[in-house]
């Protein structure tokens, strides 16, 4: 199936390498236009790319919605200016 | 920290800014201390404890305040401030911590010491795997990455910065963010994986 000079995935994806580059940029918003257009086109006939996504996708998700922000402690705003402004 | 001061001074050198004091509160507290809840979220995520969170936060503060003078007003505060916290707790922090963490320094060391990190290599994890995840599993298997890891990936996704500013923030080309953050997320998804293991997911 895949015939590339590349390490030969068992995924059966002949441009992994390069589909993982363009899959994190774009997750990260640092995807040109153009790699965009390719990954979209890409994974609707690249089942195995797609699947690849979807999990980077929902691992940010995830911890994007899972992680609890701490509240900050009362006070402490007050405390660091007063600090602040008597130090200098 | 003073060599990043140093270094950001030397760079701006050219014009030498001196705010008076009304001035240098106004940035602070217009420009600095919004910025409070993120900086203690990020400083809780780094040291796992509120207290130690607090004095992090305020010695940066501090710092801030001290060379605020290499500050541009109207640029990228947060930045800056979490650049600011970074240098703290590398410098300041880690060395006071008494638990280095055996494991965390291996992986860091092994990727150190691979100079070329294979890009294509990735974590083979299912949707439906992390899809029945609830999220406690997440989280710790990102408070399990080593410092450096767990810090690119709190930039990017939980922060939200660029990797143009994450650079900036850790002082690295940005070449070594991408690599870094591609490592940390791999180390995340076996971690990920482990744990959907253990739990008796396939």
């Amino acid at each position: 199936m895949s015939d590339t000079s590349e390490k030969k995935e068992s995924n059966g994806c002949t441009e992994f390498k390069k589909c993982l580059e363009i899959l994190h940029l774009m997750l990260d918003n640092e995807a040109t236009d153009d790699q965009e257009q390719y990954l979209n086109s890409h994974i609707e006939a690249c089942m195995y790319c797609f699947e690849q996504y979807e999990v980077e996708k929902q691992i940010r998700e995830l911890l994007k919605v899972k992680l609890a922000n701490q509240t900050v402690p009362s006070g402490l705003a007050q405390s660091i200016r007063t600090k602040v402004f008597q130090s200098a | 920290m003073q060599e990043v001061i140093k270094h950001k001074m030397a760079s701006e050198i050219t014009k030498k800014r001196q705010y008076g004091d009304l001035e240098r509160k106004s940035i602070f507290d217009n420009e600095f201390l919004p910025h409070l809840d993120a900086m203690y979220n990020f400083a809780y995520r780094l040291t796992f404890d509120q207290d130690d969170a607090k004095d992090l936060v305020q010695d940066t503060f501090m710092k801030a305040y001290r060379f605020i003078n290499s500050f541009e007003k109207g640029t990228n505060a947060k930045a800056w401030l979490y650049r600011i916290l970074k240098n703290s707790f590398i410098n300041d922090f880690r060395k006071k911590s008494k638990e280095p963490g055996k494991v965390d320094y291996q992986e860091v060391e092994n990727f150190y010491n691979s100079d070329n990190v294979d890009e294509s290599k990735t974590v083979d994890l299912r949707i439906d795997t992390v899809k029945d995840m609830m999220g406690d599993e997440v989280t710790n298997a990102l408070n399990a990455l080593a410092v450096d890891f767990r810090t690119v990936i709190i930039l990017c996704d939980l922060e939200g910065f660029t990797y143009e500013e994450m650079a900036k923030i850790l002082d690295i080309p940005i070449g070594t963010v991408r690599s870094r953050l591609h490592r940390a997320r791999n180390l995340l998804k076996e971690k990920l994986k482990s744990y959907a293991n253990s739990m008796g997911y396939k």
